[in-house]
């Protein structure tokens, strides 16, 4: 054999047999079958020839046959793997190709008829030469294998026209088609006898497969051995391949290189150590690239990753699970969670791999990627993304920061339907791409994220349900005496100040406006709290109307700063221009502090309770500092508190000239006025209603009808039924009152019982149709007490009503009309005596309810 | 990525949803992608200096407050600030300032700031209209890198040099002449060099103004037929092949050589007003249908048909569209103060008239601005495209401007002033936009001549229009070139009986809008004559 030769059919058979041994050991789908038949085609056609040209035993001839079988079988082999590639059906063409292939085989084995086995002939230097004689007959099998070729392009071209990432792939392949063919056409000329041409072109084959792998990643395999072995199986092949050469080698260093053959064993060792670690290192890259990341180690990764949010209701731990798992996973360069605030606007980012990134990029919930993303539950790829008409609604600095952190992936975190957050992952290193897999692991580790997310904002969620208080969203007393105890273990001998704030009169605000006003009042001042105090303390609702705010480090004069701004805040709270001016609401806060004013926890609370009740008992609306056991009021409060005692009395000349005002102009209000408050304070007493409250009562039935004063004394005493219009005016008397009473901020205390009194208890009443008890106390005792009179009183429009037919009116319209255990107390209360109505002194009488029936529909 | 990569490695269906995907959306997606983007602009626009300003200081929080609110702009509007080119002033940092004329305004031209996120989707449009132009059906496209293009349009500072030069980024498309070498050119010399270097290069595009299209593809009709440019010595063997074997088939069916006998355009581009008047012709010419899009200095490229050529689709996210309904559209134009009430993308009727208001997004300049164009939505879905988003057609200039072929644009100040210093004793005049027999635009002024002068003046119809001709020229370097460039005359006059306007006023009792009265109008003003 020509040695300078010998190497092309070696090279061709180890890549082939590599290649071969890598696909053995790689997870099997019939496309991967189908190439396994490529590769064992090109065995046998290499490993056929280099048998031959070896002269192995049995006989070259043998080898020769082995060598031509594989020659055709990889034609039709390769056809069969382009239709598995490509998906089309092979059909009968199966049978027809792989049927002439064979029968071809046989007659030529048998016959020699095509192209027979050749003959060896000796070289006057001693090497061997083998002649082929070439005959018409061998076109003939040109002819076959060229149809079989026609025929992948064919399918090339239906498949793969319009997809140019699939035509990039096979280019390379197709191409070794065409080299194999053009390599035994030019083999059959003279010009190449002796040269093994046909065996080049393999090799070439060969190397535009693994170029097709490595470069354009025809196959993604999953490996199922270690790649350990796979080392180990190339060496041993290696080994087996090299030790061929070691012959021809010898010879070639003696005949080229005279001055070494002393050493010529050391320079072979020498090379074919050189030769082993570069095949080492070439097949390490290729195997790195061809095969998968080892599915084990991934499955390993998620296990411990599962084990690890499973084990933990932290947030903040499961959030750094999950960038890390990907993290070691998938190679990427970063990792961004963003998480759903709790006003459901926008995704905040929560997590990162480095601590120093912004946290303050938000993702708002109109984005289209979170539109997106709660439509579906996949992985999304930004290339992807960026081919679909709705990232055209992508706002410019939101494409910008998606560029600026390299998003390349995006991974959905689920509640159900529900998105509570977003994975965001950067590109890998080496700027590889996302592959199949990457995205199945993706969606595992999304599933199980997505659980460990929803367990943690729920536990997250009950954690800060226990702890503060439904209304305000303070912390609650059981937590507040908690932290209270923690700050105080923790603060060693540093100081931790108290202070308590109480709201004065607010049973009187709840009655005045009802508890639904209440609540908002309360809420407003946690709000003033919480603005004031921020990070630097912990705010409780100590109890219905206290409230306590703890403040580590702070000493009794910074505390009390804050109070007194805290304090001020309160004070201006309700003196916003509305058209319904509450009451002002003021508190009393009392200040303790560690080491200061007290020795432990019980004795600060105490201390600043002890301050609260001084401030109380002192006139309210202040600010006192406990100093240990006794209180100290400071210095500069002097201009505070001045009000109480009796506050209502000095109002009482602003209430009778008001009501002097309207006796001039409509004498029936004024006695009607009058008589209202008699009935409203004689019922409020029965309520159990203390002093104070009986006395609002009193002046608001004394200027309830006050907003009477402007309108025209033709509709009030008109005897005829009113017009719509009329009685749309009458109807704003009520607000006429409460316009008038709000410019006297002093008597503003009246204005909710003047603006419900003609609310009914059913909701169906004006101006604001509230019902129940969102109508005020006074109110609703006020409206009982003006029917009443309204019907035993005469106008110019009817005769006064008796006594009885009032009180059963009254009964019958409890519950409707009428408060119903006011209503009933009101008709007790006449019948028993201790109301006395006197219809006869009075000189006129009005009913709404007539005026109401008086109204034209 | 650019465009010429992304043809190597990815299906052609993906390149398709990328760039046209918007054909496929619903009007509620559609308007998704409107409203969002509109909310961005309005944020950084309100918050910028030029915005400020004109707002005066109020806040708008809302698309629906600011549409509410603020009313509709003009170039004058901005005219103080753009043409400083203060770029201090304007919502996001210009990357290149484009040119226009301003007709009858208070300078000679007009400029309109591009920002990058504009010019990114001024790039992604014009891909678009590359692949819809070669296009024969949903995703069946034909683009490659290398593919020629015969450039019929002026260069920068104009919109039109936009076109190669951000196309340029995207792929290797051969402009002939190449697009550094036309820029020095003359319009004549351009279409020369470009046309013997289609004819051994062969030219696969063609885009320009519909009038311009059709005039250079009347000259490569004669270059072709040999006339005196001596283009033969020009032929690629290839060509010269081609050019033997259509004049043998043109002998044979004795008609003169059409550009189409040696090229097979993949498509051909059309803009500018009076595309209609052109497009069979260059149908005829180029053996394919011509492909309108719409693209002005203001709002960009904003508009393409699809395959199918029958109506135009605006993209979604290059302008917020607003459209004033023809009634609404004339009484502001009879009102000066009179703020028009719009519709949006989906409220818009099919058969309806509209006039275009933009708000160009991605932080430009212009907010529900007037850009004076006309459409008539022609549907609201298309089954033979399968859109479901309104279609357009464009009809023309809003009616106080008369242009002609989308050369010039002529206002009544304009032919005021040349009435003035022409000094023609024209006592009265209108003048409406006609289309002559081969359907071509033109102007035609209906004048009446002072009485005194009748009897010392010679002012037949002729004379009036030769001497208006030369005024306009005069004040005018666009009405210019539509004579040295297309070689058209567009004017007509006729003269009126003297009174005729008059006894019009006094029988009708209204005065006759100066500019495109209305055809009934005029009618009644001829019968009074």
């Amino acid at each position: 054999m020509d040695s300078s030769f010998v190497f092309v059919p070696i090279a061709a058979l180890f890549c082939y047999g590599f290649l071969l041994m890598a696909f053995l050991a790689a997870k099997k789908t019939k496309v991967i079958y189908s190439f396994i038949w490529v590769l064992i085609s090109g065995v046998l056609w290499t490993g056929g020839s280099f048998c031959m040209r070896i002269f192995m035993w049995p006989s070259y001839g043998l080898w020769y046959h082995v060598s031509i079988l594989g020659l055709l079988l990889i034609c039709y082999s390769f056809w069969y793997f382009l239709a598995e590639f490509t998906g089309s059906k092979p059909g009968i063409f199966r049978v027809i190709w792989l049927g002439l292939m064979l029968v071809v085989f046989a007659f030529n084995t048998t016959t020699g008829f095509f192209l027979a086995k050749p003959q060896a002939i000796e070289l006057a230097s001693g090497g061997m030469k083998f002649v082929y004689d070439l005959t018409w007959a061998v076109s003939l099998l040109f002819v076959a294998c060229g149809a079989i070729v026609i025929h992948m392009f064919i399918l090339m071209i239906r498949f793969y026209r319009e997809d140019e990432v699939r035509k990039r792939q096979m280019r390379p392949l197709m191409t070794g088609v065409v080299m194999i063919f053009a390599g035994q056409l030019l083999f059959m000329l003279p010009f190449f006898e002796g040269i093994p041409v046909d065996i080049l072109s393999a090799f070439v084959m060969v190397l535009c497969m693994m170029y097709a792998m490595h470069k354009r990643r025809l196959f993604k395999l999953t490996l199922l051995v270690s790649k350990g072995s796979c080392y180990v199986a190339s060496a041993i092949l290696a080994a087996v391949v090299f030790s061929n050469l070691i012959n021809p080698l010898e010879k070639f260093l003696a005949e080229n290189f005279p001055k070494l053959a002393s050493n010529d064993y050391l320079v072979i060792a020498l090379i074919f150590a050189l030769f082993t670690i570069a095949l080492y290192y070439v097949m390490k890259i290729f195997i790195d690239r061809v095969f998968i990341k080892d599915e084990i180690i991934r499955s390993d990764i998620m296990k411990e990753f599962s084990g690890n949010v499973s084990k933990s209701l932290e947030i903040n731990e499961i959030l750094d699970s999950l960038v890390k798992v990907i993290r070691n996973a998938l190679m990427v360069r970063n990792v961004y969670v963003f998480i759903e605030q709790s006003n459901g606007k926008c995704y905040r980012m929560s997590k990162s791999l480095s601590p120093l990134d912004d946290k303050s990029i938000t993702i708002m919930t109109d984005n289209p990627i979170i539109k997106y993303m709660k439509s579906s539950n996949e992985c999304l790829l930004m290339d992807e993304f960026r081919c679909l008409a709705v990232y055209k609604s992508m706002w410019e600095k939101e494409k910008a920061c998606f560029l600026s952190l390299n998003i390349e992936c995006l991974m959905p975190l689920k509640d159900g339907e529900h998105l509570v957050g977003l994975v965001a992952i950067s590109g890998k290193e080496k700027d590889a791409a996302f592959t199949y897999d990457d995205i199945s692991f993706l969606s595992s580790v999304s599933s199980v994220g997505s659980i460990a997310v929803k367990n943690s904002r729920l536990y997250a969620r009950a954690y800060t349900e226990a702890r503060t208080d439904e209304l305000t969203g303070l912390l609650n007393r059981k937590y507040f005496y908690e932290t209270l105890q923690k700050e105080h273990d923790r603060i060693g001998n540093r100081s931790l100040a108290l202070i308590i704030f109480n709201i004065d009169d607010f049973k009187l605000y709840n009655q005045l406006y009802g508890f639904k006003e209440g609540d908002r009042a309360l809420q407003k001042i946690a709000e003033i709290i919480r603005a004031s105090v921020g990070d630097s303390g912990h705010m409780s609702r100590y109890s219905g109307k206290e409230f306590a705010v703890i403040l580590p480090g702070y000493d009794m004069l910074a505390a009390k700063n804050l109070a007194e701004n805290i304090r001020m805040q309160i004070l201006n709270m309700n003196k916003s221009d509305k058209d319904y001016t509450f009451k002002v609401l003021t508190v009393s806060g009392g200040i303790c502090a560690i080491p200061y004013a007290a020795g432990s926890v019980k004795e600060l609370v105490d201390n600043a309770d002890m301050a609260v009740y001084q401030v109380k008992r002192s006139g309210k609306n202040g600010i006192l500092l406990s100093t240990g056991g006794a209180v100290e009021r400071p210095a500069d409060e002097s201009e505070q508190t001045e009000h109480k005692e009796d506050i209502y009395s000095e109002y009482a000349s602003t209430i009778y000239a008001l009501t002097a005002a309207i006796d001039t102009k409509d004498h029936y209000t004024f006695n009607h006025s009058k008589n209202v408050a008699y009935y409203s304070s004689e019922l409020a007493y029965a309520c159990g209603l203390n002093q104070d409250s009986v006395e609002i009562i009193r002046e608001a039935a004394l200027l309830h009808d006050i907003g009477k004063i402007g309108i025209p004394e033709q509709i009030l005493n008109k005897p005829e039924k009113l017009t719509r219009e009329e009685y749309e005016i009458v109807k704003g008397h009520v607000e006429s009152s409460v316009g008038i009473i709000r410019h006297l901020p002093s008597l503003d205390y009246v204005i909710p019982a003047v603006i419900g009194h003609h609310e009914r208890y059913d909701g169906k009443g004006y101006p604001r149709r509230i019902a129940g008890e969102d109508i005020p106390l006074s109110a609703r005792i006020l409206a009982i007490s003006d029917s009443f009179d309204a019907m035993i009183s005469e106008r110019s429009y009817k005769e006064p009503y008796t006594v009885a037919y009032a009180l059963e009116e009254i009964e019958h319209q409890t519950g409707k009309q009428f408060d119903p255990k006011l209503a009933t107390l009101f008709v007790e209360l006449v019948k028993t005596g201790k109301i006395k109505p006197d219809n006869e002194a009075l000189p006129g009488k009005e009913y709404f309810g007539i005026e109401e029936e008086k109204a034209v529909n | 990525m650019r465009f010429e990569d992304k043809l190597k490695n990815r299906s052609s269906m993906a390149i398709w949803q990328e760039y046209c995907g918007f054909l496929d959306l619903g009007i509620d997606d559609y308007m998704d992608i409107q409203n969002s983007l509109m909310k961005e602009q309005l944020h950084i626009w309100s918050d910028c200096p030029l915005g400020k300003e004109i707002l005066k200081g109020k806040k708008i929080d809302s698309i629906e407050e600011f549409r509410d609110n603020f009313p509709i702009t003009e170039y004058a509007d901005y005219a103080d600030i753009l043409l400083q080119k203060r770029s201090d002033m304007l919502p996001a940092e210009p990357t290149i300032w484009i040119q226009t004329t301003w007709e009858g305004g208070k300078h000679p031209v007009k400029l309109a700031p591009y920002t990058q996120g504009m010019l990114n989707t001024y790039k992604n449009n014009i891909l678009a209209c590359m692949l819809l132009g070669t296009s024969h059906g949903k995703g069946k496209f034909d683009v490659k890198a290398n593919d020629t293009f015969l450039y019929g349009l002026a260069p920068l500072p104009y919109a039109t040099g936009l076109f190669p030069r951000a196309l340029a980024d995207e792929i290797d498309i051969k402009f002939l002449p190449p697009v550094s070498e036309a820029e020095q050119m003359t319009f004549g010399e351009r279409n020369k060099k470009g046309f013997k270097m289609g004819l051994s290069k062969g030219i696969d595009y063609f885009f320009g103004l519909g009038s311009v299209a059709y005039f250079v593809s009347m000259s490569l009709s004669k270059m072709s037929s040999g006339g005196k440019s001596g283009a033969k010595t020009a032929y690629s063997p290839k060509f010269a092949f081609r050019y033997i074997k259509a004049k043998r088939a043109c002998e044979k069916e004795g008609r003169e050589l059409k550009p189409k006998d040696l090229f097979k355009l993949k498509g051909i581009m059309v803009a500018g007003t009076d595309n209609n008047c052109y497009k069979d012709e260059l149908e005829d010419l180029w053996g394919i249908r011509p492909m309108e899009l719409f693209a002005g200095t203001e709002p960009s490229c904003i508009g393409t048909e699809t395959w199918t050529r029958d109506g135009m689709y605006f993209f979604p996210d290059t302008c917020f569209y607003e459209f004033i309904p023809e009634t609404e559209m004339m009484k502001s134009r009879e009102f000066k103060n009179y703020h028009p009430k719009t519709c949006l993308m989906n409220e818009v009727i099919p058969g309806e008239k509209y006039e275009l208001v933009i708000s160009v997004l991605k932080g430009g300049a212009f907010m529900r601005y007037r850009v004076g164009d006309v459409y008539r939505c022609v549907g609201l879905e298309n089954s033979e495209d399968q859109t479901k988003i309104p279609r357009f057609q464009y009809i023309d200039r809003s009616p106080e401007i008369i242009d002609i072929a989308g050369f010039t644009r002529i206002s009544q100040k304009a032919i005021e002033n040349v009435i003035s210093i022409s000094g023609l004793d024209v006592a009265e005049w209108v003048a409406m936009k006609e289309y002559t027999e081969n359907n071509k635009p033109k102007m035609h002024m209906y004048v009446e001549m002072k009485p005194e002068c009748l009897a010392t003046r010679a002012v037949s119809s002729e004379i009036l229009k030769e001497h208006l001709t030369v005024y306009f020229k005069y004040i005018d370097q666009d009405y210019k070139d539509l004579k040295r460039i297309l070689g058209m005359d567009p004017l007509e006059v006729t003269v009126l009986k003297c009174g005729t306007f008059e006894s019009y006023r006094e029988k009708s009792g209204k005065r006759l809008r100066k500019m495109n009265p209305s055809v009934y109008d005029l009618r009644e003003v001829l019968a009074c004559g």
